[in-house]
């Protein structure tokens, strides 16, 4: 394990994050950022713990011949974690401030709180490794309690092989008595009805495809596990037994757990499989559609399958995000068909739009495509025959609302941004919003119309003068015309000479203005 | 800022001035000479905004409380002069309108033809379909009749809403209720002439 040299592991991380070319402010800044998000902690207890087990499951093999896999699985979850921490560094929705995603953190979170779980797991297995180990030796529970921590179990087991102990233990062995064997047999029997039970779970597993290591393993010791039992002391037998039994219940217990969200995922890929079938049937009656023939397969190619190994918590906490990722899929796959129902069936789709990076984002895109044809489809004929009518004024002040909090947030969008908003529409959207003095569109850049208050307020006065003058104009012969158009003229100037910064001018201008309307106002006000 | 300009006709004395200086008190208030006669026709104009975002009101003396990044809305209130000799100054005020609230007094069910008289001149100069609203005024008074009545003896499939101007009571809803009418109306016509633009492009 790459931690194992360093005294501090994190340092270790550095050090390997250096190699792979992250610069020290980059690892200094991701760093920063993961003690802000309280990602760090974590992620130094897993590393601290991934050591610790690093380091003690070699001696345990040297001693008892069993550790190996431990090590192996701790070593699994360092290059996970490390996987992680490159991920983040790497990503810029996670490195750029005005790009951080929550949702990330929030995963990266998850995903560390169940590593932290998974090494605390693997402790506790170790643990009850050495444990059974000294109490096979025959030493009396009680006096292993001091015992429980790793180091101090360990530090026994080499005082227990110095004073050879056990060869003593082993030398003391006396055949068991009849009552011993009555005894011995009725565990022994209770052991095996334990294991039959864990034999046909892993039955039902089979059939259902899928393997979860804890139980075969169990299911493998299986005969040493009785072995040992025969081999035990009569005052620890009902201890032994009781620690296998309770084991083996754990065992029961999640498998148990693992077949109820297997039948579950299966239903789930039962059901996405009828949908599916669904969304084929309607494509094909789609004529335009013929190329999409083609795509099609790639719905199937990414589908999650259900995982065939199954190790430990951190695996059925991935079936579990498995199961979240269908339903999503799922849900999907609705509001396609959904989208279909409604879209006529020689409507255009522009096929350039759909990705194929992921189911969802397949399904995601080929959605929007679809409502995007809807929307523009056949335009203006149409346009009742679609309900592109009610849409767009439904979808309109949503649109509104959206483009101006991203123009708060940014002060300039590109019209690239606008992706939410089908692309035949947003020329009309946006020349609402700039016919209600709000934005401002230059080429493919959209701003906000900045305009200071007093100017704003004035403006909206010379509008109301200017339609009063073209709603009534025809009733006031004595207005002068000429002189509300040199108020629009002279506002106009205003307002380039606030843009040049020419500031006293601009007001002196304003103050001006501001006369010349009360006047028209009392004039509008008078009897014609 | 967007406009919608609505045109107030009626009969004479159907309260339509009441209605419009319940909406903007400082509506102005216009003579207008009728060639080399002396008779004089007034009528009225009003100028309100309405936050479509929030649904209210406004006065135009306080534009300052608008927020500028609501969806707002100048709306002009034209009256008409009830008389009917003035056909050809009512449909000069009602041309190019974006809709018609018609107001009869419904206490004086015999004006309804004039009403009815003036709706046709109205479909002279505006286009099939516009935005048209029937209020029922004077429900204050014991013998106004109610609106349904009012819908019967008009014999036109328009919308009758019940008010009382002089108090007020149901004025400011009937008006948003028309205002978000012809704001479909005109989004509608604007999506839809936007999308005769880019087929013909």
């Amino acid at each position: 394990m790459d931690c194992m040299g360093s005294e501090n592991p994190w340092e270790a991380l550095r050090a390997s994050l250096l190699e792979a070319g992250y610069g020290l402010d980059k690892i200094d800044k991701l760093e920063s950022l993961m003690k802000k998000d309280e990602l760090f902690p974590l992620l130094e207890k897993i590393l601290e713990k991934v050591k610790k087990l690093g380091e003690i499951s070699p001696e345990v093999e040297k001693e008892i011949g069993s550790g190996e896999d431990i090590s192996n699985r701790a070593n699994l979850l360092f290059q996970s974690v490390k996987g992680i921490v490159t991920s983040l560094i790497g990503d810029p929705a996670y490195m750029r401030p005005f790009l951080r995603d929550k949702g990330k953190i929030k995963e990266v979170r998850r995903i560390l709180e169940v590593t932290l779980e998974e090494v605390n797991s693997l402790e506790r297995e170790l643990v009850t490794k050495v444990n059974a180990y000294i109490r096979e030796k025959g030493l009396d529970i009680e006096e292993l309690r001091s015992y429980e921590e790793i180091p101090a179990a360990l530090s026994f087991l080499r005082i227990l092989k110095k004073s050879e102990i056990h060869k003593e233990v082993q030398e003391q062995k006396v055949e068991p008595k009849e009552e011993q064997r009555k005894i011995k047999e009725e565990a022994i029997s209770s052991l095996n009805e334990a294991f039959e039970k864990l034999r046909s779970i892993e039955e039902e597993l089979d059939l259902m495809g899928v393997r979860y290591e804890r139980l075969s393993h169990y299911l493998e010791l299986r005969e040493r596990f009785i072995e040992r039992l025969q081999e035990v002391e009569e005052g620890i037998l009902q201890k032994y037994l009781k620690n296998i039994t309770s084991r083996l219940a754990e065992v029961e217990n999640d498998s148990k757990k693992l077949i109820q969200i297997s039948q579950k995922l299966i239903d789930l890929k039962a059901s996405i499989e009828e949908m599916k079938g669904d969304l084929l049937e309607r494509m094909e009656g789609i004529a335009e559609l013929r190329r999409f023939k083609e795509i099609i397969p790639y719905i199937g190619l990414d589908f999650p399958k259900i995982p065939l190994l199954i190790r430990s918590r951190i695996h059925i906490e991935s079936l579990r995000r498995e199961v979240e990722r269908l339903n999503r899929i799922s849900s999907l796959i609705k509001s396609v068909i959904d989208e279909l129902e409604y879209i006529p069936k020689d409507a255009k789709l522009d096929l350039s739009k759909i990705s194929l990076d992921s189911t969802e984002s397949f399904l995601d895109s080929l959605n929007n495509c679809l409502r995007a044809s809807r929307l523009s489809y056949g335009m203006p004929e149409t346009v009742g025959y679609t309900g592109v009518m009610s849409e767009i004024l439904e979808l309109y002040p949503k649109w509104r609302e959206k483009i101006i909090s991203l123009l708060r947030e940014r002060g300039e969008i590109s019209l690239q941004d606008l992706k939410f908003i089908p692309g035949s529409w947003r020329p009309w959207v946006l020349r609402n919003l700039a016919d209600e003095g709000i934005v401002v569109v230059n080429e493919d850049k959209v701003a906000m119309r900045i305009i200071p208050e007093d100017m704003r307020k004035l403006e909206m006065e010379i509008e109301v003068i200017e339609d009063m003058v073209s709603d009534l104009g025809v009733m006031l012969p004595n207005l002068d015309d000429m002189g509300i158009k040199r108020i629009r003229e002279d506002f106009e100037r205003a307002k380039s000479l606030f843009m040049m910064g020419r500031i006293s001018e601009y007001r002196e201008l304003i103050s001006q203005l501001k006369s010349r309307v009360n006047e028209v106002k009392m004039q509008l006000g008078a009897k014609g | 800022m967007r406009k919608i300009s609505l045109a107030i006709i009626g009969p004479h004395q159907a309260g339509k001035s009441t209605f419009i200086r319940k909406l903007d008190p400082s509506a102005v208030r216009m003579d207008y000479e009728k060639g080399t006669l002396s008779t004089t026709v007034g009528f009225d104009y009003g100028i309100i905004f309405w936050d479509a975002t929030k649904n209210e009101l406004y006065p135009k003396e306080s534009i300052e409380n608008l927020d500028p990044f609501n969806e707002i809305w100048k709306v002009t209130l034209t009256g008409t002069p009830g008389q009917i000799a003035f056909s050809y100054v009512r449909k000069a005020l009602v041309k190019g309108k974006d809709g018609v609230i018609m107001i009869v007094d419904s206490t004086q069910p015999v004006q309804l033809v004039y009403a009815l008289g003036q709706y046709q001149e109205a479909r002279e100069v505006l286009p099939p379909g516009f935005p048209f609203l029937v209020l029922a005024n004077k429900q204050d008074l014991p013998d106004a009749k109610p609106p349904d009545v009012i819908k019967g003896l008009l014999g036109m499939e328009a919308e009758v809403i019940p008010i009382s101007a002089l108090r007020g009571d149901g004025v400011q809803e009937a008006f948003i209720h028309f205002l978000k009418t012809v704001r479909a109306d005109i989004m509608s016509r604007s999506i839809q002439s936007y999308a005769e633009a880019k087929v013909k492009a």
